[in-house]
């Protein structure tokens, strides 16, 4: 592109300026909440915009204080770990074989899995199917159900069935089977929609909790987000006490308000995520396939 | 001229790769025996997909039983098509009004789908390394922002009593009196579609931003010597790169379309914007699990994925009259 | 690069793997009743058994698990086993361990019951909906049996209980599967503060204490006092009210309760106090939903009812109250007591208070039940594995000994006899002023919900509530300077005294709904009329704003005229047809039960 033609210039300003207002528009709300989580509530309430006021770090050291919340960081964070290794290499290896013209019923397979992601019978089905599969308080609940997900299997095919054929046909020749053509060749050229499915998957992970809730009363196997969350509902039901036909005249000792945690559980669970995935980045850029084809 | 000479030459390589991967497909016997190997690797996986999402699908019988939990079935009363019948006679009203919204609110969406690779294309046309991965990490935050956290940050802003942007908009004098934008059920349906654009824009690029990523860099080094320009290059290049991913995506999302999902619409419904709102994933909550009407809400899911399928295939099918091939 | 990355977070994922599994490996092992840490507690009691004060427990100790099918009011603990000096104290009486499911609601329940994994003990609140399934669904036990080897206390103390439990919460089979808690008494309330008009007091004063004779009367109030503060110390703006509306039709409660009704559902069917007897419904033009509407639409064509009332949630509506941005609120937890307490260190005499009510209108009490409340059901489900246990620690629990325990804290520590009287230590009292972590500290008040007697049931022992705080005597010496300059005011010693001398003198009277009339009611609802119920809320909700935005008195009635005959073709009539079928059954059921 040649720099000094006034429409390169005009586009370059316009494209910059918009994005630069969108991602401001993306990062002043959770820069609200981030300032609003560590500010003193009575200083919230008269409206916190651009500093802190009354800093405390209150709530976040009654949150982490709590007696779970160690063994909860284990546990989302190993879930997100051998869950996304484990289901970022099925899907990928599961796609790769979808796309191969050869396998009988391919067409019906890949249906049978695109059809999953309307599939949805409701929270008693899903639950007996757990129980019934030995899967009540145990780790592999965790993982195993989503070691494939129709959604990524469909984005990794789409992906492999745009990669010159090619690539494969030079190590088919070489007789290379099926796993050294997927392990040497496919993967490593799809790495930019494997960091996609891996950031993803990660994501889902460490936020899970329904499984938890329903399904594992074990509190060693308690995730991050339901440790968060009893604690979240505990200060809602403080503030709201009903039940209680106390005098009413006690000093209301919540020094934080639900408001104050809600947001300090974005912090707590969004900032592990944010160390790890500008990793994944350099593989969303362009220029991947140069190397692979003339490798 | 120039730009016929890129198609050209793009669509030569194109047939080039397809010769070629053709011209792999050897004969019989060797093929198929390899073909079966194919299948048994993938065994396991469709073992899986099988018992996690389909063996669930067994729940589908309560919707024809007078279902209670904590007595088993084979105690509960037979009731056929009842509750069938009831979603059509009885709910009538209530489900066309759902279903009204919920539909309403996917097109929107399906409208503004273009965005998210106009997101990713421009986003990579962005000079500045640095800025261009700042932007693109801050604009995925608000995906991790909950939704009832986006309400509490929404309402701060878009109040009407001394809401910032209100308050803005007055002294801009653009606005003669605050305007209630959460409680306005004319903009409803608008306000909704950006609030969840502006919440899932930067994460689902990421997908185009991968595609992007997958297109071979020889086609683009092609282009600039043949001279292409930017747009041409986006147009010729980048766009029928990606197309394929953005035609599946656009499929599974049209099959969707009953599918608004949950918490966005619960938070921002209010008696004001309710009959906008009101969608079908949120009326089923209040309907099957408020009241315990489990063989009703089980009947509306069923309805809901046998809609979702039956579109599926239609859609499919009419593209692959037209395109030469099915997408899935 | 890639590689060694790879590498890296396989192993990183490999000592995960390890961790976790071999944490897993632990807890896989079923739990063995004599938990570690209790074995060697209990063996420390036994030995010490002879010497120790009369009533530790020599029995094995156990674990057993509670749920319910809503957090409601377990929601403030943190799950699992608890540690505050009353369950403690509980524990050491029974040998049990209870562990609390404190964070179940409905979605979980019903898992809980489809799958048949009830835990050992089960307090049911909403009977209608789920009490049927349960006990046919053999998800509990009967415990006619068990109640004679191990609830002898409860027999004794509150046979009626177990008499009513057998006719109306055993889903006609005559047995014993339900024990009600919570007995409680109506008398005297030290503020009277929800479904109130809670009000500044400092700006009423301000405005020279005008009459409030009617509901145009507080719309004047608010209106004045909204002009004379329009805005708040930071310039925000202040309106007179701004309606819960996020709660669907909550905010049109106040006008059956302080209006002679007892309102009962959300098809706006109320009863009439004393008798119970059924009354009214929505395609009633005179009932709480329209009067309601009507108020509220004055309130905005005067410009005091807050334009954010519909798109607010609660907490947008506390931190109003806190901020001074509202000037009504119905209930003294919402927003009040907190208020107070920051107001009260500017100046001691700023604050909220309740209104008196105009004459002519009604106090609601609240609900009452002798008998104990049907929406406090305990169970013991089919899976205990220690149902005798369960049921010791059930009478422990609903025996006078028990809910005296839970009420005000261990005898000794926190509170002493004196003079034949029972009260709260000093240390006590002051501890509940001062102390924000109160409740944890003593565990008093912790376990309300799992009491057989509660608040101002009498304490056969003492001659006093149950609660030994609610007294006069003792209101009288705990009074902040504000409630004192309101009782100062008004010619009282305590404000609630102020209802009191009010009824007595004919200007209001007090109304109170007491829960025996709930057992004659349906044990479920029909499929169908639920379905329209909802149909019907929903319209109401949805429809309220019209009204209340209605310009002119002729709009809203034209408006209403259209509603009526929406609901109408709902089935409205079927729906309130039914409840005014149930209802009269209950009253007559609640009639013959209290000849």
């Amino acid at each position: 592109m040649w720099p000094g033609r006034w429409h390169d210039v005009l586009f370059h300003t316009l494209n910059t300026a918009f994005f630069v207002l969108f991602a401001l528009c993306c990062i002043y709300p959770f820069y609200y909440i981030l300032i609003n989580s560590v500010s003193d509530p009575l200083q919230v309430t008269k409206g916190v915009y651009l500093w802190p006021e009354g800093f405390n770090l209150t709530v976040y050291r009654e949150m982490l204080s709590q007696k779970t919340i160690s063994v909860s960081f284990w546990v989302s964070s190993a879930r997100a770990v051998v869950g996304t290794i484990l289901t970022v290499f099925s899907c990928a290896f599961f796609s790769y074989l979808l796309t191969k013209k050869e396998m009988p019923f391919r067409k019906t397979v890949y249906r049978f899995v695109v059809v999953t992601l309307y599939l949805n019978a409701g929270l008693i089905p899903w639950y007996l199917t757990m129980k019934m599969l030995g899967l009540k308080n145990s780790f592999w609940l965790y993982i195993l159900p989503t070691v494939i997900v129709g959604f990524f299997v469909i984005l990794m095919k789409t992906f492999i069935e745009q990669i010159p054929a090619a690539l494969e046909e030079a190590a088919v020749v070489e007789g290379a089977g099926y796993l050294t053509v997927f392990a040497k060749i496919i993967f490593p050229v799809s790495l930019p929609i494997v960091a996609t499915i891996t950031v993803f998957n990660a994501v889902n992970q460490w936020n899970a909790w329904m499984d938890n809730l329903f399904l594992v009363n074990d509190p060693n196997l308690q995730t991050l987000q339901l440790t968060l969350l009893n604690f979240l509902k505990q200060s809602e039901a403080l503030a709201q006490e009903t039940t209680r036909r106390m005098m009413g005249n006690q000093t209301s000792g919540h020094l934080i308000s639900p408001q104050n945690v809600k947001m300090a559980i974005t912090m707590i669970v969004t900032a592990p995520i944010l160390l790890i995935y500008p990793f994944m980045q350099r593989y969303f850029v362009k220029g991947i396939m140069l190397g692979a084809v003339k490798g | 001229m120039l730009a016929m000479q890129d198609r050209q030459r793009v669509a030569r390589r194109r047939v080039d790769l397809k010769a070629m991967a053709a011209g792999r497909t050897g004969a019989g016997s060797v093929k198929r025996k390899q073909g079966w190997t194919l299948l048994l690797l993938a065994l396991p996986f469709i073992a899986v997909v099988f018992v996690f999402y389909y063996v669930p699908l067994f729940g589908w019988v309560y919707g024809f039983f007078d279902y209670k939990p904590g007595i088993p079935l084979n105690r509960s009363e037979f009731v056929g098509l009842k509750y069938l019948r009831i979603a059509f006679t009885e709910q009538g009203m209530d489900l066309a009004r759902v279903l009204k919204n919920s539909l309403v609110l996917s097109f929107l969406g399906i409208l503004v789908s273009p965005l998210y690779v106009a997101f990713a294309i421009l986003l990579n046309e962005m000079r500045g390394k640095l800025l261009r991965k700042w932007v693109q990490v801050t604009t995925t935050l608000p995906n991790f922002i909950s939704w009832v956290l986006v309400y509490s940050v929404f309402y701060v802003f878009f109040a009407v009593s001394d809401g910032v942007v209100n308050n803005v908009l007055i002294k801009l004098e653009w606005l003669a009196r605050p305007f209630n934008f959460l409680g306005n059920s004319e903009i409803a349906w608008g306000f909704q579609t950006l609030v969840g654009l502006w919440k899932g824009l930067g994460w689902g690029a990421i997908i185009y931003l991968a595609a992007i990523a997958g297109i071979d860099q020889e086609l683009y080094d092609a282009a600039k010597v043949d001279g292409a320009g930017r747009f041409r290059t986006i147009w010729h290049i980048t766009v029928p790169g990606i197309m394929p991913t953005f035609v599946v995506l656009l499929l599974l999302n049209v099959s969707n379309m009953l599918n608004n999902g949950f918490e966005q619409y619960y938070v921002f419904y209010n008696a004001l914007v309710a009959d906008k709102l009101d969608v079908i994933d949120y009326y089923v909550y209040r309907v099957g699990l408020e009241n315990n009407d489990f063989s009703y809400s089980t009947v509306l899911g069923m309805f809901k994925t046998i809609v979702s399928v039956v579109v599926l295939f239609t859609v499919n099918g009419i593209a692959k009259r037209i395109r030469g091939e099915s997408i899935i | 690069m890639i590689r060694n990355k790879r590498r890296r977070v396989a192993g990183m994922a490999a000592i995960l793997v390890v961790a976790v599994m071999t944490g897993c490996a632990g807890s896989n092992d079923p739990k063995p009743s004599a938990a570690s840490s209790s074995a060697s507690s209990s063996a420390a009691a036994t030995a010490t058994a002879g010497a120790s004060p009369t009533q530790a427990s020599e029995k094995e100790p156990v674990t057993l698990k509670l749920s319910s099918d809503n957090a409601l009011f377990m929601a403030t603990l943190a799950p699992g086993a608890q540690h505050d000096p009353v369950m403690e104290e509980i524990r050491r009486k029974t040998g049990v361990t209870l562990e609390l499911d404190t964070q179940t609601d409905d979605k979980k329940f019903n898992l809980m019951l489809a799958g048949g994994d009830l835990p050992d003990i089960i307090v049911l609140q909403n009977a209608p909906k789920y009490l049927k399934q349960m006990i046919e669904g053999n998800q509990v036990i009967p415990l006619d049996e068990l109640i004679e080897k191990h609830g002898q206390t409860i027999l004794k103390e509150s046979p009626s209980k177990i008499e009513i439990s057998k006719r109306f919460f055993s889903n006609g089979t005559g047995s014993l599967y339900a024990i009600p808690g919570i007995a409680s008494r109506k008398g005297p309330q030290y503020k009277y503060g929800n479904h109130a008009y809670n009000i500044r007091w400092d700006y009423y004063k301000e405005l020279g204490f005008p009459a409030v004779n009617n509901l145009d009367d507080l719309l004047k109030l608010l209106a004045d006092m909204q002009q004379k503060h329009p805005t708040n110390a930071q310039g925000q703006k202040v309106y007179g009210m701004a309606p819960l509306f996020d709660w669907g039709l909550v905010p049109y409660e106040m006008f059956d309760r302080l209006f002679d009704r007892i309102n009962k559902n959300n098809l706006f069917v109320y009863l009439e106090p004393g008798t119970f007897k059924a009354a009214g419904g929505i395609l009633d033009p005179n009932v709480a939903y329209w009067e309601g509407t009507k108020f509220y639409r004055k309130a905005n064509e005067m410009g005091v009812l807050d334009p954010d009332s519909f798109t607010q949630k609660y907490e947008n509506f506390t931190e109003k109250v806190k901020s001074g941005r509202v000037l009504l609120s119905p209930w003294t937890w919402a927003g009040v007591t907190e208020a107070n307490a920051a107001l009260a260190k500017e100046d001691p005499l700023k604050g909220w208070e309740p209104l008196p009510v105009p004459a002519g209108q009604t106090v609601y009490l609240g609900e009452f039940g002798e008998n104990g409340f049907s929406n406090r059901l305990i169970m013991i489900s089919k899976n205990s594995k220690h149902p005798e246990r369960a049921m010791e620690l059930i009478d422990y629990l609903q025996s006078f000994e028990g809910s005296r325990l839970i009420q005000n804290g261990i005898q000794g520590k926190d509170w002493d006899v004196v003079d034949g009287k029972p009260q709260w230590k000093q240390a006590t009292i002051d501890a509940q002023k001062n102390d924000p972590n109160f409740s944890q500290n003593t565990g008093i008040g912790l376990y309300w919900n799992l009491a057989g007697f509660v608040d101002g049931y009498p304490d056969p022992e003492y001659g006093t509530p149950i609660n030994f705080t609610n007294q006069a005597d003792f209101w009288r010496t705990q009074m902040t300077e504000l409630d004192q300059d309101y009782s100062k005011h008004y010619g009282v010693s305590y404000p609630g005294e102020l209802v009191e001398k009010r009824v007595e003198a004919g200007e209001i009277r007090t109304i109170y709904y007491d829960m025996d009339n709930e057992l004659g009611t349906d044990t479920s609802m029909p499929d169908d009329i639920k379905r329209i119920e909802t149909k019907v809320t929903d319209y109401l909700v949805r429809m309220a704003p019209k009204l209340i935005y209605a310009a002119t008195e002729e709009e809203y009635a034209s408006t209403q005229a259209k509603m009526m005959d929406e609901l109408k073709g709902m089935g409205a009539q079927k729906a309130i047809d039914y409840w005014m079928a149930n209802m009269t059954k209950a009253s007559e059921t609640y009639a013959g039960l209290k000849k």
